[in-house]
């Protein structure tokens, strides 16, 4: 009697644990459920490009600077997206500037006439994955080849090296006020530590 | 005079890792500090799980190459199932797995693993230092098929609790560490089995003699061996939020050399699990020391190999009569 009562308790114990363990649904739904790895790289940074990148969500810089020198790390972890364990948060921003240097590497923008803050916008090297990860144009549970999900950086950095910073950079002058949406990656491990450095997603000239 | 030395055996690890620790922080102002005491014991938690169960094979005079494999396997399998589930076309169906149920499937498998490598020992007699041998290029291979050679990521903010979240200002790596280690202690202390681990490392042919199951007790210490390198693949993959099909390369060194430092004799029969973990603590301590200190990788391979050899002609010393 006892063994049968201890059997029993084991039972319902294993019992209790598979119900929990898992669910089953008819491959058909599952399948449907389609993921973003199923439109291909190449597809997926066309659409954004094409569709998205004027009405994706941006924070305005004055907000955003305003914010970040309070409290960054509050801030970041509140409103930045970033990747897994890393302590990088990327975002979207948009705003108006003037034009107060050009470099090589760099147009620095004058952001708010009160206090005198400035910006880059990146006119060279434009590597990294702060567009992906700030967008949300996927995750990276979308991809079983982490290649494939690094890849759209690689097509999104390429996007803005052929197509935004060419155009802008052959007409913009010292003075100009310049319309822009992009994406900042922000490390708080080193909060002191920041260049504030915008990769443009859009750029346009006002005056 | 006897009993000084008698005590300063008894020790010898603890005194060891005090030792190491002042002299690091004479060294290095960073050494010291929270920050780095919870960084080490984070990192030493998986070399820890892991040790515990091969702490338990090498008493009863076995040893076990394939926990760094077991664990990778496992750390993928836990990730597959998560991110994928299970898929039966002929049938349409679809299982889909709760963190729950993949944590107990990468458990079962770890020592479903650790099971076979007992039972190749015992039944087919295969030396353990082969079985395990051939079961570390198996476990890897099967890893390698399971993940297609890319790891699997973005499992999940309630999966990566377990390997990065805090509980009452614990890491939750060290809560399961602590959990292990304290059963572990209870298990070969304070019951049967455990005395039989001992008896059977011992001298094999008295325990059989005695009436013991030699092939059982070896089969459980190689299955709990593997269950405990997939707590440590669990654990591995949650911190990383990805299973990597290259996981726990050479962990079974460490493992090895945590046990022997500890002062487990690798002729079986003698040793204890808290012994290990001072070792696991020692080889942590010197890994972060040696880190703090800006030694070059290739000089720290070369301290931690030095230090295993002076602690098993330390151990050949004060044994001098074991086989």
């Amino acid at each position: 009697m006892k063994k049968l009562g201890k059997k029993l308790i084991v039972a319902f114990v294993v019992g209790i644990l598979c119900y929990n363990a898992c669910y089953i649904e008819p491959l058909d739904a599952y399948t449907s459920k389609k993921t973003k790895s199923d439109l291909g790289v190449p597809s997926l940074v066309e659409d954004f490009v094409s569709n998205k990148i004027e009405h994706i969500a941006a924070i305005n810089i004055i907000e955003f600077l305003s914010k970040t020198s309070s409290n960054l790390v509050a801030y970041s972890q509140e409103h930045g997206k970033k990747l897994g364990i890393s302590s990088k948060y990327n975002f979207i921003v948009q705003g108006q500037g003037k034009v107060m240097a050009i470099e090589t590497e760099n147009i620095v923008l004058k952001v708010n006439n009160a206090t005198n803050q400035t910006i880059k916008i990146a006119a060279d090297f434009i590597f990294g994955n702060a567009i992906r990860d700030g967008s949300g144009i996927a995750s990276v549970g979308d991809y079983q080849n982490t290649m494939d999900f690094n890849n759209i950086s690689v097509l999104l950095n390429n996007y803005v090296r052929e197509h935004v910073v060419p155009p802008f950079q052959s007409k913009v002058a010292l003075g100009d006020l310049i319309e822009f949406k992009g994406a900042i990656q922000i490390d708080t491990e080193n909060p002191n530590e920041q260049e504030l450095r915008v990769i443009p997603l859009l750029l346009k000239i006002k005056s | 005079m006897t009993s000084v030395k008698s005590i300063l055996i008894k020790f010898q690890s603890i005194i060891a890792l005090m030792l190491l620790c002042v002299v690091l922080t004479i060294m290095s102002d960073k050494f010291l500090t929270v920050e780095n005491s919870w960084n080490i014991m984070r990192q030493i938690s998986i070399n820890v799980c892991i040790s515990v169960g091969m702490t338990m094979v090498i008493l009863t005079r076995g040893i076990d190459l394939s926990v760094g494999s077991v664990l990778a396997f496992s750390g993928a399998v836990t990730a597959g199932l998560l991110k994928y589930g299970l898929s039966w076309p002929m049938a349409n169906v679809h299982i889909g797995f709760t963190v729950l149920g993949a944590l107990l499937i990468g458990l079962f498998v770890g020592g479903a693993l650790g099971a076979f490598n007992g039972w190749m020992i015992t039944r087919f007699r295969v030396p353990a230092f082969v079985a395990t041998l051939a079961m570390l290029t198996i476990a890897r291979g099967g890893t390698m098929l399971w993940t297609g050679g890319f790891p699997i990521t973005g499992l999940g903010k309630s999966f990566g609790f377990i390997g990065t979240g805090w509980f009452l200002g614990i890491p939750m790596p060290v809560w399961i560490t602590a959990i292990i280690v304290a059963a572990a202690v209870l298990v070969t202390k304070k019951t049967v089995f455990g005395r039989h681990i001992y008896a059977v490392g011992g001298n094999e042919s008295a325990a059989r003699l005695s009436g013991i199951n030699i092939e059982k007790i070896k089969i459980w210490v190689y299955l709990i061996a593997g269950a405990l390198a997939a707590v440590g693949g669990i654990i591995l993959t949650s911190r990383l939020d990805s299973a990597q099909p290259n996981a726990g390369l050479s962990y079974e060194l460490d493992s090895i050399a945590a046990v022997v430092i500890g002062g487990t004799s690798l002729s079986g029969g003698r040793g204890s699990i808290l012994g290990t973990v001072q070792g696991a603590l020692i080889i942590g301590v010197l890994n972060s020391g040696l880190v703090l200190l800006n030694v070059s990788p290739f000089w720290q391979q070369i301290v931690k190999g030095t230090v295993i050899l002076l602690a098993v002609i330390l151990d050949r010393i004060n044994h001098p009569n074991e086989n």
